[in-house]
């Protein structure tokens, strides 16, 4: 029974033998399967010159070498061929296994490589390197002479140190045939004759090997289209009779998009133009570019009219100038030198021009459009939509566009998916499991992901976008804030999002943070600047869901102040500044305290105009009080601090960020002691907090080491981290703290000067960890203690941490239901 | 320790530590609304089906004595860790629909420690990923066109870091 293959009909055989993928090596081995495949190979490849071959140059094995031999003896084997294409292998200085020893030719073979040299006029370099058996590109032109059906002719990516041999090869070379120290140094003395038997016919090899010859591509060398003196212009000659390989060729190719190409000079190029019939050039990095100046009189069009090249492909990702600082940077083809270019063609059909650093959108004024109708005007079937140049292009109505590549592509995916779209409609695909989950827990989810990944999230599915998008839209900060804020720290980034983007814009702003920085920035309350964005929006109600406000005041002086100081700018911005706020007041007050949220960070010392907010929906207050360094300024803070407290009905946080009690080192202690009474009544109003949830005291100079700021009744969290007295202690045991379930405590021991308050005040001393013991604690229905106690290891921990002796004791004694690990965090 | 019993979805009557089931808000509160003794009568979960139950149940147990939440002081502090502890990362090695039904079981029985849990989970499989290894991760179609693709991309492109 026949194998299935055999099943197929010949036109597929046909079509799988002669597809693209197969390779000349595969070929030939195929040919030797079977009598079927031999015939359809000779039939269809071998004797319609459709033959492939790839020309390892250097290739140690000397391939191209028997090639050249069997050409000599049975040369109408090159008609055969359809497409050469090159790959450089070359030897390694430092590893002498690869290095390819000179080919030697027989006597016979010598005078009919002269004769076809002759013939063809091959160029003297060219004919003494074929003869000596070496740098084995120069067969290039040799094989060209034999291939009279070629068609497309594939360069690769020369490797410049393959065509020029630089002296820093010699010395690995040296060290690969392990001469010593002595010989290497007599040997850059240039004395030879110093080398050791051993070495002297080695080293004879390398001079052979690496003998540096001053040329271009073998290649280019023989394909002149015409030749000239540029001093005497009157011994121009040419033109002179292409080689076969060159007479048909249609396709040409040189370079590859990574690597840094081998540089051919500009002229080279321009004899690829000239070739009779090319139909498609593409080059890839190694353009050097050359002005008009230098260029003189080499680009003009071929004597009998334009070039014949219909597709031009000239794409320049890798700078290849021999004064590139930095090689990977693509490398800008100047304007210059695309006008050269254009001024040989006139029958193109296709430009793709990439050469460019930046990308096109950041610059509009980029001569890509003039060099796209410099090409038009002179090729006349070089239609609009078949021009890219670095990405920019005429869409259908003969528009400039400097993303016309991107659209191009979308267009061809979206047609592409189209048509699978209209095919898979009968398909039904189980859905993914992640739709079980309602959007509201698809929200929440995203809490826990950074701002990119909820970007490539809204990208995965329509069901996912809005929510994603709603998400990442829902809250704004003003330079800096948590990550799930869209950072704006330039205005203008702001407004062009607002006109661009779909008018949900600002519609799902949720949340806005408005951080320090906000009061030096000028931008920010500058003309049409993120202010007045925020204050348009939130006035023509366009910000519906907007339920919280976080702001830092702490910077901000006195702004409702009539007196303000400074310049008019400055009166001007904190005009802006003061409507912003009253915007949001304005806002907020129309809200109930269920839907708005408010969050301040002030600096009483500073008089935060507190009055353009509406403190009804104040949640959270963090407090930053001054540095006190007399006992007035302490006096007046905590005055202001309790007007401002007395106005916070709906406080649920409050936070002690630190500052404060600065003049401890005061020699009149008496006068410290008028700290007491309004420490007191500090405490009356922080009592009459009555939604208070939390407390927390950040700093250990806050107040007075003996005053134990406590929470009001059922103030769930209460955090202290202050250096305590022993009388401080003694309060703490004795207070019930009724309703409160976590305690985070960071105590640490007095300084010198506390102890010279608590001495002259005649309270009670302490000195070590073990010198206080409470007896008794008043604290019960505690679910979790957090006490810091080891100041090595953590961050966080304090310096010199003291509690009493008995405090865990005690803590664990009456609360039993802390007894978990899980619990008493000690760190 | 008092016992109480809890009915899934499909009928199947459950009994567990009335200290391991208050770790649901719901059920806690429940348990306060009657007044105490539920020891006779299994309390229904109609949105929970039995397998889903069980491990709700199995995680309940081993965070029994967790402590509670820390007050919501940064309620609005979006920043939150995916780190996940190491017997939950064991717990959560479930096939993707158990895991979203835990996630909703969570949610419907209120046990935000649970619920943070599977989104940390979640979320730690979105992580770093491009849309297309998104969508081969659970198994989503790409409905969008390649326009409306590349639509989003340009409207979004300022948002990426």
């Amino acid at each position: 029974m026949a194998e299935p293959i055999f099943a197929l009909p010949s036109e597929i055989l046909i079509e799988i033998i002669t597809s693209d993928c197969l390779s000349d090596t595969d070929i030939v081995r195929l040919e030797r399967v079977c009598t079927l495949f031999r015939d359809i190979i000779h039939d269809q490849i071998y004797n319609s010159a459709r033959r492939k071959y790839t020309f390892r140059v250097d290739a140690l094995s000397h391939p191209t070498w028997r090639l050249a031999r069997y050409l000599l003896k049975k040369p109408q084997l090159g008609e055969q061929f359809g497409e050469i294409t090159l790959q450089w292998e070359r030897r390694v200085a430092a590893d002498e296994s690869t290095w390819t020893t000179d080919w030697e030719w027989t006597d016979e073979e010598v005078p009919s490589i002269n004769d076809i040299c002759a013939k063809w006029d091959i160029n003297e370099e060219t004919r003494v390197n074929v003869l000596k058996g070496k740098n084995s590109e120069a067969l290039l032109p040799f094989l060209l002479c034999f291939t009279p059906n070629l068609k497309s002719l594939d360069l690769g990516a020369p490797d410049s140190s393959i065509v020029d041999h630089k002296s820093d090869d010699f010395e690995p070379a040296l060290c690969a045939i392990s001469a010593t120290e002595k010989e290497k140094a007599e040997l850059e003395r240039g004395n030879e004759f110093f080398l050791s038997r051993r070495n002297a016919e080695r080293y004879l090899k390398i001079v052979m090997q690496y003998e540096s010859n001053d040329h271009t591509l073998f290649f280019f060398d023989n394909v002149k289209y015409r030749m000239i003196e540029q001093l005497e212009p009157e011994t121009i000659v040419g033109p002179r009779d292409v080689l076969p390989g060159i007479a048909n060729l249609e396709h040409f190719s040189i370079g590859n998009l990574e690597q840094q190409a081998y540089r051919f000079r500009a002229d080279d190029l321009y004899a690829v133009f000239c070739f009779p019939k090319i139909h498609t050039i593409r080059v890839f990095n190694g353009v050097e570019n050359i002005s008009r100046y230098h260029l003189g009189s080499w680009f003009e069009p071929p004597h009998n009219g334009p070039s014949t090249v219909k597709r031009l492909t000239l794409i320049s990702t890798v700078d290849c100038s021999p004064y590139a600082r930095e090689p990977r940077q693509p490398y800008n083809l100047s304007p210059e030198y695309m006008e050269n270019i254009a001024n040989v063609t006139g029958n193109l059909e296709y430009l793709y021009i990439k050469s460019k650093r930046s990308n096109a959108y950041d610059d509009w004024l980029s001569p890509d459009e003039e060099t796209g109708k410099l090409f038009m005007q002179i090729n006349k079937n070089l239609d609009t939509g078949k021009i890219l140049i670095n990405g920019a292009g005429w869409d259908q109505n003969k528009m400039f566009v400097p993303d016309a590549e991107r659209r191009r592509v979308v267009a061809k995916r979206q047609a592409q998916s189209e048509w699978t779209q209209a095919r898979k409609q009968t398909l039904e695909m189980t859905p993914s499991p992640i739709t079980l989950l309602p959007t509201s827990m698809i929200a929440y989810l995203l809490r826990f992901i950074t701002k990119s990944d909820i970007f490539s999230l809204m990208l995965a599915c329509k069901a996912l976008q809005d929510v994603c998008y709603r998400y990442i839209w829902s809250g704004i900060s003003y330079a800096g804030g948590s990550q799930h804020y869209i950072k704006m720290n330039k205005t203008a980034q702001l407004s062009t999002i607002l006109k661009t983007v779909s008018a949900m814009g600002l519609r799902g702003l949720e949340r806005l943070e408005l951080v320090s920085r906000i009061y030096i920035e000028r931008e920010l309350l500058a003309e049409n600047g993120f202010s007045e964005i925020i204050i348009r929006h939130i006035e023509n109600d366009q910000t519906p869901n907007l339920r919280y406000v976080g702001i830092d005041l702490r910077r901000c002086t006195a702004i409702n102040n009539d007196e303000i100081e400074g310049d008019s700018s400055e009166r001007e911005a904190q005009s802006t500044l003061s409507r912003l706020f009253r915007t949001i007041k304005h806002h907020s007050e129309r809200k109930s305290i269920e839907d708005f949220t408010l969050d301040l960070q002030i600096q009483p010392y500073n008089h935060p105009p507190l009055s353009l907010f509406d403190l009804t929906k104040l949640n959270k207050l963090g407090i930053s009080l001054g540095s006190w360094e007399r006992m007035g300024q302490a006096i007046s803070e905590i005055s202001s601090l309790i007007a401002i407290l007395s106005e916070c009905r709906n406080l649920q946080h409050l936070i002690f960020a630190g500052g404060g009690w600065n003049f401890r080192w005061s020699d009149n202690t008496e006068e410290i002691e008028e700290v007491w009474a309004p420490l007191e009544n500090l405490q009356r109003a922080v009592t009459n907090l009555k939604t208070l949830q939390s407390l927390s005291i950040n700093d250990s100079t806050v107040f007075h080491p003996s005053f134990l700021l406590l929470p009001p009744e059922n103030t769930k969290t209460v955090k202290y981290s202050s250096h305590t007295s022993a009388s401080w202690w003694r309060k703490f045991a004795k207070h019930s703290f009724a309703g409160t379930e976590r305690l985070e405590l960071q105590c640490t021991k007095l300084g010198l000067a506390d102890r010279k308050i608590i001495a002259a005040a005649g309270e009670e001393m302490w000195d070590t960890n073990d010198d206080i013991e409470l007896g008794e604690l008043s604290m019960i229905g505690l679910r979790s203690v957090s006490i810091a106690r080891s100041a090595c290891g953590f961050s966080k921990a304090p310096k010199n941490p003291m509690y009493p002796c008995d405090l865990m004791d005690l803590l664990l004694k009456n609360n039993p239901q802390l007894s978990n690990p899980h619990v008493v965090r000690e760190y | 320790m008092s016992t109480i019993k809890l009915l899934s979805s499909d009928n199947a009557e459950l009994a567990v530590d009335k200290e391991v089931a208050e770790r649901s808000i719901l059920i806690k509160n429940m348990l306060e609304d009657v007044g105490g003794d539920m020891s006779d009568q299994a309390i229904p979960i109609p949105n929970v089906n039995e397998a889903v139950l069980r491990k709700v149940i199995e995680w309940c147990e081993h965070h029994k004595s967790d402590p509670p939440p820390p007050a919501d002081e940064d309620s609005d502090s979006r920043k939150k860790s995916t780190d996940i502890e190491e017997w939950d990362q064991k717990f959560m090695q479930v096939d993707q629909e158990m895991l979203f039904e835990i996630i909703l079981a969570a949610n419907y029985l209120d046990i935000k420690p649970l619920l943070d849990v599977g989104c940390k989970t979640v979320a730690n499989m979105i992580k770093g990923k491009s849309p297309e290894e998104i969508r081969k991760t659970f198994n989503i179609q790409n409905d969008f066109t390649p326009e409306e693709e590349d639509q989003i991309r340009r409207e979004n492109e300022w948002a990426e870091e």
